[in-house]
């Protein structure tokens, strides 16, 4: 009964102070707003990253260098220079020979530049043949190289790779160079779909080539950062997995230093940097949030010293200071309460925004929503306490004295 | 049994060489249907003794017995509840919420009890008509006039049946139309059986109390019953004291007429001896 006396009281002077009061709670607002869409972005992002690995390589192991599977960008380690080759031609004949395995194609890298009509920088990959069966590339035009073109010199692009070295919209038989060796375009890939944020090796971006035409471009020796190998059944996964784990440890003295990966375990690898990125964004979020709390502590203090009088009255007439307490401690409630709805309402505006106008589609997180709007309304009681236990304290002389 | 019994009553502010002696060991004794005037010269403890009466500040020495219960050592949350059950107060300005309109502000002593807000507003409104204000239940207070305002403020000091009224200058800042229009009200009150005291600067007023309290210096100096409808003797002489023209005011072309008005200046009848005590009116 009383609380909702309270309630319609703090509205009142809310209405009354309109600016002030938005002010307040803009900092409630933007720190609840940031979270919410962070998270949301982060939800849709590892979604759709766990929707690509269940639609395309279900039944496709990922075999690592130990030191790279923890990350998900390999690749751009390798690029970095930072790398021994852990992985060996020995290790793809191992992952060949394990029952189950239908076919095993080991990704080295051979370079990072490549000039056709413009120069290029992104990864160029040395492949085995087989390569879009394992993974289920499709070629939009021309072909896959077979292993037996490989003296041929020819390379296939991704879809992105393409259009970023040549004018032309569908360049076969154009001419390209890597590190001073001449190739020509022998196919073009269909687009292959990936998440956004991922971090992970995109197909798109990527120049294969030839394994036997890696020596040429290399001249010190690609190495392999990842051999993909098809198993049979997904049913078999798991059980293949742990078996090849446990030969391949077995042929490097007992070391784990190479990795198996299943699909699942990939994604969930792919999502680590991911959360990462949402972890400290979250934390920068809290920042906000801790200011916005000093904020409402802020405007509570000059709200108090300036309905000094007011206290004074409301004393007088027979509040007590619980009471007092209670109308400044709902104050601070409301002010973070609607700060918070306003700023999910924002956040749930900024991912319907994000989803029409980028590739990322934000999943809105409730969680996320509710812990945040939780955490303002924590914060709005703890600094708006302060503020009003002060007030209530005043003795009512004081109080109706001050102006 | 008195309904307020105060017994060697001193009120101390400040210390060291900063103390003020605003109350020195006052007794008094005031009876249930009391219509009392307190007058003094400006910072002579008028409103410290209010506020003591009041709850509204604790004495330092000296005990205080309210409807035969000691109250000079309550605890906040005790003299709270006491205030707002059984005192009454209307103070010279600021008595309304400025945000609340003319109802909600008669009703705030009875939001801070567990009545039911039908019941608060309809307290309320039946207070306003007493007083002639159910018109103006609605406006806000920067909507009223400076009497409308402290009708409203009579109102709210009468809404939860007080034992006291506690009326610290109710006219101080009135003309006399106002202040008669008040002074009535009070009357009125005072008819039906409540208790009420008084501060004022104006002899004039005396004319409606029972009985009148001089203060000088934190003391009470003379405590006098009088006739309702006749000024008090003491306060006469004051008014009449004042009422001749000196040479400056002959001066400045001050009438007779003009003097007999009870103007701000003429408010303040009792020969100044402030200071003496190191006391300064803020
Ligand atoms: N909070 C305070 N701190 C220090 N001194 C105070 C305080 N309140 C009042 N005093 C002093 O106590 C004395 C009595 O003050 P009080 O307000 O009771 O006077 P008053 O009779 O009501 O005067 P006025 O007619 O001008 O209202 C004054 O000397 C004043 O300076
Ligand atoms: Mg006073």
């Amino acid at each position: 009964m009383r609380a909702v006396g309270n309630v319609t009281a703090a509205l009142k002077i809310m209405r009354s102070s309109r600016t002030r009061s938005l002010f307040t709670m803009l900092g409630v607002i933007i720190a609840v707003a940031a979270v919410t869409t962070v998270v949301s972005i982060g939800d849709g992002v590892k979604q759709s990253i766990l929707l690509q690995a269940n639609k395309s390589a279900k039944n496709v192991l990922t075999i690592r260098p130990a030191s790279l599977s923890d990350t998900s960008d390999g690749l751009n380690k390798i690029n970095g220079g930072g790398s021994i080759g852990v992985l060996t031609a020995e290790d793809l004949k191992t992952v060949a020979k394990q029952p189950h395995v239908t076919s095993a194609v080991s990704l080295s890298v051979a370079g990072n530049t490549a000039q056709g009509d413009y120069e290029y920088k992104g990864p160029v990959v040395s492949v085995d043949g087989d390569l879009p069966a394992v993974v289920n590339y499709s070629v939009a035009y021309g072909a896959f190289f077979a292993d037996t073109d490989a003296a041929n010199n020819v390379a296939v692009l991704g879809a992105k790779a393409a259009s970023a070295l040549y004018n032309a919209n569908v360049p076969l038989g154009h001419g390209l160079t890597i590190n001073g060796q001449e190739f020509i375009i022998g196919g073009i890939l269909n687009s292959v779909p990936v998440a956004p944020l991922s971090g992970g090796f995109d197909a798109n971006n990527t120049i294969f080539i030839p394994k036997s035409a890696a020596a040429s471009v290399a001249p010190a020796g690609a190495v392999i950062y990842q051999i993909l190998a098809k198993i049979d059944d997904a049913k078999n996964v798991e059980s293949t997995a742990k078996k090849m784990q446990s030969n391949l440890s077995k042929e490097h003295g007992g070391q784990e230093m190479i990795k198996v990966l299943t699909p699942s375990e990939l994604a969930t690898k792919q999502t680590v940097t991911l959360g990462l990125l949402a972890k400290l964004t979250v934390a920068a979020a809290a920042i906000t949030l801790l200011v916005s709390g000093i904020g409402i502590m802020n405007v509570m203090l000059v709200s108090v010293s300036e309905r000094m009088h007011e206290i004074g009255i409301r004393k007088a007439v027979g509040a007590t200071n619980r009471q007092i307490l209670g109308q400044f401690i709902t104050e601070a409630v409301m002010l973070s309460v609607i700060g918070s709805i306003l700023g999910v309402i924002l956040a749930a505006f900024a991912c319907f925004l994000l989803g029409v106008f980028t590739d990322l589609h934000p999943h809105f997180n409730w969680a996320a929503a509710g812990l945040s709007c939780l955490a303002a309304c924590g914060l709005g009681i703890l600094f708006g306490v302060i503020p009003a236990a002060r007030a209530a304290r005043k003795d009512p002389i004081t109080a109706l004295r001050s102006q | 049994m008195a309904l307020i019994e105060l017994k060697d009553v001193s009120k101390l502010y400040g210390f060291g060489d900063a103390t003020t002696l605003a109350l020195d060991e006052v007794s008094v004794s005031i009876e249930k249907g009391e219509f009392i005037a307190i007058m003094g010269a400006s910072g002579c403890g008028k409103s410290t003794l209010m506020n003591v009466m009041g709850l509204l500040d604790r004495p330092t020495n000296g005990t205080y017995t309210l409807s035969g219960k000691r109250v000079d050592r309550l605890r906040p949350t005790r003299a709270a509840k006491l205030r707002r059950d059984t005192l009454g107060f209307i103070f010279q300005n600021f008595n309304l919420l400025p945000k609340l309109t003319v109802i909600e502000n008669v009703a705030l002593p009875l939001s801070y009890t567990n009545m039911s807000t039908t019941r608060r507003l309809k307290t309320a409104s039946s207070m306003l008509e007493r007083v002639g204000m159910q018109s103006r239940e609605y406006f806000l207070p920067s909507q009223l006039s400076g009497g409308q305002i402290q009708c409203a403020a009579i109102a709210r000091a009468l809404v939860n049946n007080p034992s006291v009224v506690l009326a610290d200058e109710p006219t101080g800042n009135l003309d006399s139309a106002g202040s008669r229009l008040i002074m009535e009200l009070l009357s009125e009150l005072h008819k039906v059986g409540n208790t009420i005291i008084f501060v004022t600067h104006n002899p004039e007023l005396t004319r409606y109390a029972t009985r009148v309290i001089y203060m000088h210096d934190g003391q009470i100096i003379q405590d006098e019953q009088t006739e309702i409808g006749q000024v008090a003797k003491t306060a006469k002489a004051q008014l009449y004291s004042r009422g001749r023209l000196s040479e400056e005011d002959d001066m400045a072309g001050v009438s007779t007429l003009m003097k007999a008005f009870p103007t701000a200046e003429q408010a303040k009848p009792v020969a100044k001896k402030r200071g003496r005590r190191g006391g300064k009116k803020k």
